[in-house]
This record gives structure tokens, sequence and C-alpha cells, in this order.
């Protein structure tokens, strides 16, 4: 159809060799050599998969040595990391965190920063070839298995700095197995006029939801199939009330809330349980590499009840 | 000294030689032309600053040349004269989560997807650059593209445009194709996942 119109598509990659098996060679990525089963490492949209694993990679080089460490500099370097949906939030926050710093010290864009957060950004640096080991599937669900259900389930949490949401597939198979996997999650760093950690959360919360509704329309799934899980109380008091007696703030959000989903979706987790806690907290890039809470969620997700460690709110 | 100064010689002659090879090509191709020096200038042209993109880590292509639609000369730009047009694609977020579904993935890209798009003949000058063909002495020659390129504001829509639309008049007989088009493809990627593999092969003469 493609070439009928003069576009004509080439490179085509996939995970399975037998559907570029019609595909003349030269429409195919020149490392595809379909009769030893290879498959190359594409980037696409900026992000690098693995046709043959069928995972997402990453691949970042440390700064070289005379790298000088100025807010431009920093900056420009951290852009490169480009994550669109946010796997690596944990180890991505804390450079946020430093750039906050670097401005609330009011630095000029190309003054070398103090000794103590060079220190910082370069054992942040450092740590950047560690990200190589972040393999993560690209299919959220388990083939080898016929798939009975899929849900959601968006987790939320804030510090005084920052506030995360990160929104988990569940899948549940015809013969009881289960499957979860992070989708997506993103951070925001809280705004430098304090507000309370309360309505941090519930901004936390607002972000899960937003999120959640936009991956309900990528994957064509209902959006009350989604459990919001909170470890602030008050959020979930909030959410469980009536929007109106509220001050502006809370009655504002608290309404976006109520639009978007029903107050029975909104469960209590603990915090020590919650895996969007990692992304406000933050985390080393080898620490995110082995953290099974966040790639795949609380344990508790892949037991049939599902909360059997949390109460409802 | 001298022999760092001979590899960055030798670097940037690799790159002259880079960009030298990709306008003969676009010649080769008719996607641009050489105005003659007797043809009469129009009343309105625009000359676009070009620079080389270097990407040494890519075995093909050492260099592509950026078109500057957006460099601003008397405070004017050929952005800021043209209309972007809405947007057609989907974000990448969408795309990228879509293509998560499902088990069987499959991605393409469509090949110089602006330079297949015929310029209006009006629009042409206002496509316009300069070269000498490396002959530092010579007097700069004029060229002008007969195709969009990469760097124009309208380009993303100019193109999406025509692709939707063929997408959509052809999905009687590529239904997946069209729905490809329509809902996975970011610029001139394309990038989906599908349920089954006998319902792949429609997709690839699309």
């Amino acid at each position: 159809m493609g070439d009928k119109a003069g576009f004509h598509v080439r490179k085509w990659v996939s995970n399975l060799t037998e559907v570029l098996a019609d595909v003349p060679e030269e429409g195919c990525v020149s490392e595809v050599d379909l009769e030893n089963n290879e498959l190359p490492v594409t980037k696409t949209l900026g992000v690098s998969w693995t046709a043959r694993e069928d995972q997402f990679l990453f691949h970042y080089l440390p700064p070289p040595e005379d790298f000088e460490y100025t807010k431009r500099n920093v900056l420009r370097k951290t852009a490169t990391l480009f994550d669109p949906l946010g796997f690596l939030s944990p180890f991505v926050i804390r450079a946020k965190l430093f750039m906050q710093q670097a401005w609330l010290d009011a630095l000029a864009w190309d003054e070398v920063l103090p000794s103590e957060q060079k220190e910082e950004w370069t054992s942040w640096f450092g740590e950047l070839s560690l990200l190589e080991e972040v393999k993560i599937p690209r299919c959220l669900k388990d083939t080898s298995t016929k798939e009975a259900s899929i849900a959601l389930h968006t987790f939320s949490d804030a510090s005084e700095r920052a506030y995360t949401a990160a929104v988990y597939s569940r899948h549940e198979y015809q013969d009881g197995s289960i499957t979860t996997r992070l989708i997506t999650s993103k951070t925001c760093l809280a705004r430098l006029k304090t507000l309370s950690i309360q309505r941090l959360e519930l901004l936390g919360a607002l972000i899960g939801l937003r999120l959640a509704n936009q991956v309900c329309s990528a994957l064509a799934i209902p959006s009350n199939s989604v459990t919001y899980w909170v470890d602030s109380l008050n959020v979930g008091y909030w959410i469980q009330g009536k929007s109106r007696e509220y001050k502006p703030f809370v009655a504002h959000h608290v309404g976006e809330i109520h639009e978007n989903s029903n107050p029975d979706q909104w469960r209590y987790v603990l915090t020590s349980l919650n895996p969007a806690d990692l992304g406000t907290r933050g985390m080393t890039a080898l620490g995110l590499t082995e953290s099974t809470k966040w790639w795949n969620g609380p344990d508790f997700l892949s037991t049939s009840t599902e909360n059997s460690e949390s109460s409802t709110s | 000294m001298a022999s760092q100064l001979k590899i960055a010689m030798s670097y940037y002659e690799e790159v002259a030689v880079a960009y030298q090879q990709v306008l003969n090509d676009y010649l080769d191709k008719k996607y641009i032309r050489r105005v003659p020096d007797d043809e009469p200038t129009p009343e309105c042209q625009w000359l676009l600053p070009h620079f080389p993109v270097i990407r040494s880590e890519k075995a093909t292509s050492k260099a592509w040349i950026m078109f500057d639609g957006s460099a601003p000369i008397e405070g004017k730009s050929l952005n800021m004269e043209a209309l972007s047009g809405p947007k057609l694609q989907s974000d990448i977020f969408d795309i990228l989560v879509k293509f998560r579904k499902e088990w069987v993935a499959l991605i393409g890209n469509i090949s110089q997807m602006y330079h297949q798009l015929v310029l209006l003949p009006d629009d042409r000058p206002m496509h316009r650059f300069l070269w000498r063909n490396m002959q530092i002495n010579k007097e700069q020659e004029v060229y002008e593209f007969l195709r969009f390129l990469f760097g124009g504001c309208y380009c993303q829509f100019c193109a999406q445009f025509p692709w939707q639309k063929h997408a959509e008049i052809h999905q009687g007989t590529y239904p997946l194709a069209a729905v490809a088009v329509k809902n996975h493809c970011y610029m001139d990627d394309l990038m989906l996942s599908l349920n089954s593999v006998e319902k792949t092969p429609v997709d690839r003469d699309g």
C-alpha cells in the first residue's frame, strides 16, 4: 500500500522471524539475517529495543574526563536520557533534585558547581553505564499462557520534594497464574512554594489518575479496571468524602478525581509496600536494576486475593 | 600536534565528502535543482542556511544536512511566516504503550518521507540554498528544492496528511495497514504490536 502512495516502508523488524519471512531482504534492517535467526537492536522513537529478546534497553555513556560541571553542562548531559515511559524515574529523580538545588543556590549557567554538588553529579553520572543491566520486557503479558483478564494498578506517593505515580498491568491467565509489569511512571518535583505533604500526596494521586487514564485509552481498556493505591490516609479520606466541604485547592483536585474515577477504586497501601515511594525517594542505578518492587509492583499484586496486605480506607 | 591536525583534517574531509554526496544524490533523484544563473529571480525567495549533523556512531550516512527553517534573518524566518497546520499523529507515549500490548511486535520506517512530497511550484523559491560544490574560489550557486525537506514547521502536517489519506483510501484492501498508519505511526516511524502472525503479512506491502 505504501508504495502505491509513493512512500516506501523499509527497515522492517519484528520479534518473530516468521513475520519477516516474506519481506524482501532489502526491506529489512541490514543486520537481520533470517537464516541465522538473528534479530538486531533497533532504536525507534528514541527507545532501544532488541527484537530477539523482545526487551527495551538503555545505553548511556558517562561524561568525558574533562567534563566541566556547570549547570549548563549537567543539564545538557541529563537531557540525553530519553525515557518517555518513565522506566528510570527513581534514578532520574535524583538528577532532577540536584538540578533544583543548583537553581536554589542561584548559580549561573556557566559557573562551576560547588564541590559538594559536583560530587553528587559525578557519582550519578558514574552510575549511567550500569543502566545497561536494565532489561524491560516489551510485551506487558506473558505470551506462553492464555490470558483471562487485565487490570491496572496505580500507585502514588509524595515527599516534601517530589511526587510520583506508577502504573502496573496485572494479567491473570486461564491457568490461574498472574504477571504484573510496570507500564509507565511519572515524577514531578514539588514546587518551591511549600505545600503540605498531604496536598502533595493529593497531587501525586492526581498525576496517577491522569497517567492511568492515558494508559486505558491507549490499551483500549475501561477506566474502571484501574485500582488506585495511596499511602496517605488523608487523601483516602478526601476522596471518600464530598469535595464541596473542602478548601478550594483540595476541592478542585478531588473534583477531578471524582469526575474520572469512582471512590471505590481508591485503596490504602502501606508505605513500605508502595513502589511509588521509590520514585520520590530516588534509587541508585544498581538498586533500580534489582528492584522487583519497582518493575513488578508489590508482591501482594501477584496473589489472587489482591488486597490481603492492605485494607480499604 | 601535526598528527592531531591530520586526524582533524581527514575527519572534516570525510564530512565534506559525505555532504557533497548527499547533495549529488538529491540532484540525481531530482529532489533539488540547480537554478540557472540567467533565470530571473522570483519576486519572493528564501535562502535557507544549512549545516552538517554528524553522526559518527552510524555506519551509513556519516553526515546529513540540516536546512534550518527557523533561522531568523532580519527578524524573519521561514517558519515564522509559514503555518504549521494541525497535529495529526498520536503521541509517542500512546504509541509506545500500544507497542507493549500484544505479543507480535513489528516496526518499520518510511524511507526519506518528506522528500517523497512534491512542493508546489510557487513554494519552491522559498526553499533555496547556496552551495559552491567544495570549490572555495568559485562563486556560490543557487539550488532549489522541488520536494519537501526536514526543517519546515509545516512538513509534519504535509507529510502526515497524504500518508493517512492513502491509508484511508486503501483501508478496504489493507485494513490493518490503515490502522497501523493512523494509530501506530510517529513521523516516519511505524511501531505496532499484533495478537497473531497471520494478520501481519497484510501490512507488508504497505
